[in-house]
């Protein structure tokens, strides 16, 4: 395997895992917030008028070295209209094919229309 | 004689592989000089910047608003990034501290990155402080022998961009 001297480094000298996981967090914010500012077609200085902030303040913001309090986050999600951070609920999703059985006799089944059963073969949105 | 420096990876991630030189067939390379320098003298910061470099390098790739400027003769970067007129800080003891030491560098693109060596910068500009001032005028002339290696075709890049192809002993003066 290649030698990779940073890894090893951080291995041999681990500190506080705190540390490494505020830097994954403020950077993925970061990396969220510039993500939004591109999409909308914004600018950091877009930004910073709508929270009445220095432009400074905002470049630092998008550099990830900045530890954001929750409230920071809420003005800046209000601000851009979309949410910074989210959390997801925990679905399982199931994901199964049905099949029509050509020999079965359907003569009396009561259907009803499904618009979750989307078929990608001639099938009727029909289940019973 | 000319001083010529050639390449090493020192690092590869899923977003980034970390390259840096060594000067005139020394056998360590500016990074590692960084490296074993501030391992004895500023632990916590030298942490600092290369937990920063392992985050982006699996995470994020080497996004520009992820490095701080530093051009002067061609176009060096360094780390940590900060904001204009603001240092970058990090935790020492469960303090925010900030964070001087700086890392030179040369971000080709989101994939690919050159580490030089640095120090601790005790002045607002490079030029004016006499630790960062040799490191950074350094790196600034190796990215632009770099630079002009790539135009001449001295160094190519991979098909999709993602990474450099160079003869294992390419010599590049500078």
């Amino acid at each position: 395997m290649e030698n990779n001297i940073i890894s090893n480094w951080l291995k041999e000298h681990e500190v506080d895992p705190s540390i490494r996981k505020t830097t994954e967090l403020n950077l993925e914010i970061a990396i969220r917030i510039n993500s939004i500012l591109e999409s909308k077609g914004l600018k950091p200085v877009d930004l910073a008028k709508k929270l009445n902030k220095n432009q400074s303040e905002i470049s630092k913001w998008l550099t990830g070295t900045h530890t954001f309090t929750t409230k920071t986050i809420a003005k800046i999600s209000l601000a851009l209209e979309q949410d910074v951070i989210y959390t997801e609920p925990k679905t399982n999703n199931v994901y199964f094919t049905v099949y029509r059985n050509e020999n079965t006799n359907y003569e009396g089944t009561e259907y009803q229309t499904s618009e979750i059963f989307a078929p990608s073969i001639d099938l009727e949105r029909n289940i019973s | 004689m000319n001083n010529f420096v050639q390449i090493k990876r020192v690092a590869k991630y899923d977003k980034v592989s970390y390259y840096s030189v060594t000067i005139n067939a020394e056998p360590s390379s500016l990074f590692e000089q960084f490296i074993a320098t501030n391992t004895a003298i500023n632990k916590q910061k030298l942490y600092h910047i290369l937990d920063w470099i392992e985050v982006i390098g699996i995470n994020h790739g080497a996004k520009v608003h992820l490095f701080r400027p530093e051009s002067f003769l061609s176009d060096t970067s360094a780390l940590p990034p900060t904001g204009k007129e603001r240092e970058p800080t990090y935790i020492e003891d469960g303090q925010t501290e900030s964070n001087n030491l700086r890392l030179y560098c040369f971000r080709l693109n989101e994939n690919v990155v050159v580490l030089y060596n640095g120090d601790l910068k005790t002045a607002d500009k490079a030029q004016d402080c006499p630790n960062v001032k040799p490191h950074f005028l350094l790196a600034n002339k190796i990215t632009k022998a770099l630079e002009n290696s790539i135009k001449e075709r001295v160094i190519n890049w991979n098909e999709d961009c993602t990474d450099i192809i160079f003869d294992s002993d390419l010599e590049i003066a500078y």
